[in-house]
């Protein structure tokens, strides 16, 4: 995880109301102290979701190559340095 | 369960082949947040993926994954411990191969003649691919490309190979055109081409 400072500077600002129960939710589940930090955390992982859910589903969707025993082979059977 | 560094040769079938065991297992292993991913890996799965635009969605998509940091310690305590399977015998298995000269070795592997293969199976692939393409007959001329003397002289030695009918007759059952013949892509796959 990047520590928030490193990240870069947000080019938009959105305000969201949170009830009580959500912010102790949101504390507790991300164990981050404070509620803009535990928001961060929550997106961040949400992002990290959806991204290998969606990731499953585009499997049969992905032309991939079956060439890397063939490209390991070029690299063995390669010249070497002169 | 431990998370577990997914290789190349898994991700293959799991982008090619919906159904396969590999995609099953992928699935799981990305349900659970266990699969992880390393610099090299990831190289190797966008480079296999032609076209520019899949390559990046998918490349978005992995960054979903575990990313696994690595320092120059981590790389000198892998060799040491490659050096120590080694060592103790231990040995990748074999890499299956699309080859088929290959796969006719494959599919007799399990076979009841096993005896009367094993000649053939001592053989190197190509070789044994060119002695099958001379015993068609004398109108075929194989033309091999090597840029290594060991290879061309395991190339030559075909000619001292010969095949008898019963060779002839299994390899060509085991490589009719339309078993190893046919577009590159299913269907499905074809709609992303040129898109």
């Amino acid at each position: 995880m990047v520590p928030s400072e490193y990240l870069p500077l947000p080019s938009m600002i959105a305000t969201i109301n949170l009830n009580d129960d959500e912010v102790k939710d949101l504390r507790d589940l991300t164990q981050v102290g404070d509620v803009a930090g535990a928001v961060r955390r929550a997106l961040d992982e949400y992002r990290r979701y959806a991204r290998r859910m969606r990731l499953k589903e585009i499997s049969g969707q992905v032309a991939m190559d079956d060439n890397w025993p063939s490209l390991e082979a070029a690299e063995t059977d390669a010249p070497g340095p002169h | 369960m431990r998370p577990v560094l997914i290789d190349t040769c898994i991700w293959v079938p799991f982008f090619n082949r919906p159904q396969s065991a590999e995609k099953k297992a992928v699935d799981a292993l990305l349900d659970d947040d266990l699969a992880v991913l390393i610099g090299p890996i990831v190289t190797e799965i966008l480079q296999g993926i032609p076209r520019e635009a899949q390559a990046n969605y998918v490349g978005s998509l992995l960054r979903g994954m575990r990313w696994l940091e690595t320092i120059w310690e981590d790389w000198i305590e892998a060799a040491r411990l490659g050096r120590r399977l080694a060592a103790a015998g231990h040995r990748l298995p074999p890499v299956r191969s699309s080859l088929p000269w290959r796969e006719f070795r494959r599919q007799h592997e399990c076979g009841s003649d096993r005896a009367k293969h094993r000649r053939l199976h001592r053989r190197k692939a190509k070789p044994g691919a060119l002695a099958w393409l001379l015993g068609k007959g004398d109108f075929i001329v194989p033309i091999p490309g090597t840029k290594r003397r060991k290879y061309l002289e395991e190339n030559a030695g075909a000619v001292d190979v010969k095949l008898s009918d019963d060779d002839m007759a299994r390899l060509e059952a085991a490589l009719r055109p339309e078993a190893v013949s046919g577009p590159r892509y299913n269907e499905k796959l074809m709609a992303w081409v040129d898109r």
